[in-house]
């Protein structure tokens, strides 16, 4: 816990001055900064079962997570690149609020939180290129992967 | 022995000459009975006396009769006439049988000697001279007639013989010949052995020599087998001992191959543990992160509790990372001991199969300490009959040189064969001519004795 004291207090929204706190996973080969605020929970990827009279693309299928039935995508092919879902232990699913649906994003590896970056950098990792995304358009992304995929599925 | 036969017959025919008359005399004597022999003198003189007597007789006889005169002169004229011829015709009579000799001797005299001698007289007053002569003529004929016939037969003889030896000596010739050509051949043969002799001689002391290499070579064969034999033996000693030790290697990797399993299993344990840690420190590290989330989202009044959860998550990480270490580490090991089980494993099966050939070279190596043994008895038996074939061999040189000997004296014996058989050419060449001789002579001898006719 040494240093802690320095750690700069992570902000809940978007404070000027201050960056917005970010979580930053890896998806294949790519890293990208999540909106934190988006964000209700990290889980790890339970049992999937998947949809049935479906070709497998972006959405998984569906996983229980306590007891609620989760929709669980792809968070790269949501994003129109590479596959997150290779089978690997590092893989987590982050649970996002999308209306009426709980959705869990599949990715490769959460890697921290985005505000302690700087710490990383100082135990002498090397910097990584983290493509910001936006809690909009996150959002947007998802809700409309979201709609057309389940009324494709309905 | 021909000739003395020939001596005897004719000693016999001799006697038959000395005693043939006097033999036919007295059978002519037996069937005529008693002839008194008078001889011509005598007869001639009785008469002659008688007819003196009748001529002086018979005028007084006539005149006394009584007959007139003129008339008995005439009478006594005629009846002297009478009495004359009478005379001359008894003379006459008494000598016929001599013109009958006469032809008879001139019969003979041509050859004839088949004609009996005639004897028949018209008038015979006692045997006379006549008798006698015809007698001697006959004896002479049948004399004569024995000999002709004796020569005849003597000269047939002597042809027969003479063609028989004919014969003969050009049968002797062709087997004299054939004899020549015999020992001739004989000679070449003796040639040929005597030098098939050289031959196998040299070929024999060949063989003599080799066969003493070859008994110096089984020596070094059988020292060599010897030699084979105890360091067979000696080698399976040391491969014995060596099976020992692959042994006692063998008990101990089996009793550290155990352990080895043993060490396996705990590290098996030591990774359960540790998945164990991990899924703890995985679920810690998600529930901090997750509380990180939390305090962000309650703003200002979660900034204390976020660092404290980062603090938490980064431990957990820690712990994970840790954990994941021991993880590698263990399983690092356990891959590593069950390879060195593995190793071990196969060292084992590599041992009981070096046992397993330790075994089989023992084997071969009893079995080529046995080989070498015997081996090295029938070298012992070569040796000695290589031994017993060389002085075998030395006595069949010297037999061999015995047989060159009697192989030169035979050719020597051969050549005087061939003179002694060359020298009975000519001998019989001259007894052919000699029988072809004797041959003409005798047929020459039958010619002259074919003018007479026996029969």
């Amino acid at each position: 816990m040494t240093g802690s004291e320095a750690i700069v207090p992570v902000a809940s929204g978007p404070v000027a001055g201050e960056p917005e706190p970010r979580i930053h996973v890896r998806v294949g080969n790519a890293f990208f900064g999540l909106p934190l605020a988006a964000i209700r929970e990290v889980a790890l990827l339970g049992p999937l079962t998947r949809l049935p009279g479906r070709a497998p693309g972006a959405l998984l299928g569906v996983m229980n997570l306590r007891g609620r039935v989760v929709l669980v995508a792809d968070l790269g092919l949501v994003l129109g690149g590479e596959p997150a879902h290779r089978g690997a232990a590092s893989e987590r699913v982050l649970v996002v609020d999308e209306g009426r649906r709980d959705v869990a994003l599949l990715v490769s590896e959460v890697l921290e939180i985005a505000h302690l970056a700087a710490e990383a950098e100082q135990d002498g990792l090397p910097p990584r290129s983290v493509e910001p995304l936006a809690t909009g358009e996150l959002l947007q992304r998802i809700a409309g992967f979201v709609e057309a995929r389940v009324n494709d599925f309905a | 022995m021909r000739a003395a036969r020939e001596d005897s017959e004719l000693v016999a025919l001799r006697g038959r000459h000395d005693s043939g008359p006097q033999l036919k005399l007295a059978q002519s004597a037996g069937e005529r009975q008693v002839i008194v022999r008078i001889s011509l003198f005598t007869k001639i003189l009785t008469g002659y006396i008688l007819l003196s007597v009748v001529f002086l007789g018979l005028p007084p006889t006539v005149r006394a009769m009584g007959i007139p005169a003129p008339v008995d002169a005439w009478v006594c004229l005629g009846l002297e006439v009478a009495f004359a011829l009478l005379f001359a015709f008894l003379t006459s009579r008494i000598l016929s049988g001599i013109r009958a000799l006469n032809r008879s001797a001139l019969e003979i005299s041509r050859g004839d000697l088949s004609k009996p001698v005639v004897q028949q007289r018209l008038l015979r007053l006692g045997a006379d001279e006549i008798d006698e002569l015809a007698q001697s003529i006959a004896n002479m004929q049948e004399n004569l007639r024995d000999l002709v016939s004796h020569i005849q037969r003597t000269s047939h003889s002597v042809a027969d013989s003479a063609s028989d030896m004919l014969h003969w000596s050009e049968n002797v010739n062709g087997s004299t010949e054939e004899v020549a050509r015999s020992a001739t051949r004989i000679a070449a043969g003796a040639t040929d052995q005597r030098r098939s002799v050289d031959e196998t001689s040299s070929f024999i002391t060949a063989m003599a020599s080799s066969t003493q290499q070859s008994a110096q070579s089984a020596l070094a064969a059988l020292q060599a087998a010897n030699a084979t034999a105890s360091t067979a033996e000696d080698s399976g000693a040391a491969v014995r001992a060596a099976a020992e030790k692959v042994k006692t290697v063998f008990d101990r990797i089996e009793a550290a191959s155990g352990q080895l399993f043993a060490f396996g299993e705990k590290t098996h344990e030591i990774s359960k543990i540790v998945d164990a840690i991990t899924a703890v420190a995985q679920q810690t590290n998600l529930l901090a992160l997750n509380a990180t989330i939390e305090a962000a989202r309650a703003g200002d009044a979660g900034r204390g509790f976020a660092v404290v959860a980062e603090e938490v998550r980064k431990l957990a990480e820690r712990a994970g990372g840790s954990a994941e270490q021991i993880s590698r580490l263990a399983s690092e090991i356990a891959g590593r001991s069950s390879g060195v089980v593995g190793a071990m494993r196969e060292g084992i099966d590599d041992l009981a199969k070096g046992r397993e050939q330790l075994n089989s070279i023992l084997l071969g190596l009893e079995g080529i300490s046995a080989t070498a043994r015997t081996g090295a008895r029938k070298v012992e038996l070569i040796t000695s009959s290589a031994k017993e074939q060389q002085s075998r061999s030395e006595e069949m040189v010297r037999a061999i040189e015995h047989i060159s000997q009697v192989a030169n004296a035979n050719a020597v014996a051969t050549e005087e064969v061939s003179s002694a058989i060359r020298e009975q050419t000519s001998s019989i060449a001259q007894m052919t001519s000699s029988a072809q001789e004797l041959t003409n002579l005798s047929l020459e001898l039958q010619t002259v004795v074919s003018r007479f006719r026996l029969q």
